[in-house]
């Protein structure tokens, strides 16, 4: 290859170089772009969160009441808390009255959680 | 946004870097990435021929990039651990189009499609004409190398394939770009 050939090479490169590097560099709505991978972060770090507890919910409901049975029959003692729990409708209506309180319980537990998370990121 | 959008220093990068991983600080993170959103994002589309679904590997890139910003180690360019992700992000994108394709295929008792582009644009150039006849190979190493600006190591690194290959096809496709489109 002459020299003329190679330099006339070089330039058609550097041309080519300059209209691929041109068609990369187009504008694009880049604030859009990002708006949408935060939203998706946000929804990646909250389902993060969420995912465990409702791993744990769903097993709970599967298995709640088979362990229960298994574990003694219809009368009993809610293991964590010692409360008196009689498997009738007198008993589930007198543990409904409390239910709340481990409604709350729950649901700051769950606040707890998804506030540790968010301080730890 | 568009302020952003600049090139950023090395120690700019860097502090940002630190910020991001530090206090998950999203200010930081989007001010450290703005400047390669829209290479990456043209980049896809080169690729996807399909400007929804650059969109969505963008987002997916950026996403996996905030996951992973502990990963980043330093070594190499910030640009070209993005683009790393970016890519892999593409080769996870075909296979399931090819997958889907696939199954299409058999149930309607015809030949899948082989690619998994969309229409054309239709005010494609001449030089994004020729650009979609590479290889798709051929395409993302050329690009990486000649739009993008990664040094063939950092593309052998990116892509897994070893550094003579690299070189060679794209030097090979330089010269038909070249060749063609004079």
């Amino acid at each position: 290859m002459s020299t003329h050939e190679s330099g006339d090479r070089m330039r058609r490169e550097a041309e080519l170089d300059a209209a691929l590097q041109s068609l990369l560099a187009q504008p694009v709505d880049t604030e859009r772009l990002v708006r949408g991978a935060q939203r998706r972060i946000t929804r990646w770090r909250w389902m993060r969160v969420l995912t465990p507890w409702l791993v744990a919910i769903a097993i709970s409901v599967a298995l709640g009441p088979v362990l229960w049975r298994l574990a003694g029959g219809l009368v009993g003692t809610l293991p964590s808390v010692g409360v008196q729990f009689e498997f009738t409708p007198a008993g589930l209506a007198a543990l409904a009255e409390q239910l709340p309180v481990y409604v709350w319980a729950f649901v700051a537990g769950i606040g707890v959680t998804v506030a540790a998370t968010f301080a730890e990121r | 946004m568009d302020a952003c959008a600049t090139d950023l220093d090395a120690e700019a990068e860097r502090r940002l870097l630190q910020a991001a991983r530090l206090s998950a600080d999203s200010v930081a993170f989007t001010r450290l990435v703005s400047p390669h959103v829209a290479p990456i994002r043209r980049y896809l589309e080169r690729f996807t021929q399909d400007g929804a679904d650059a969109d969505d590997l963008t987002q997916e890139t950026l996403v996996t990039a905030w996951r992973r910003l502990d990963d980043y180690d330093g070594r190499g360019r910030f640009k070209a651990w993005l683009f790393a992700i970016a890519y892999r992000e593409f080769l996870q994108h075909a296979r399931s189009r090819r997958r889907f394709w696939r199954a299409l295929g058999r149930l309607r008792a015809e030949p899948a499609a082989e690619t998994v582009s969309g229409d054309a644009p239709a005010a494609a150039s001449d030089l994004e004409r020729l650009l979609d006849a590479l290889e798709p190979e051929a395409r993302a190493l050329v690009l990486m190398s000649k739009g993008v600006g990664l040094s063939h190591a950092e593309i052998a690194e990116i892509t897994g394939k070893p550094l003579g290959t690299v070189k060679s096809v794209i030097n090979r496709a330089t010269r038909r770009l070249i060749d063609e489109h004079a």
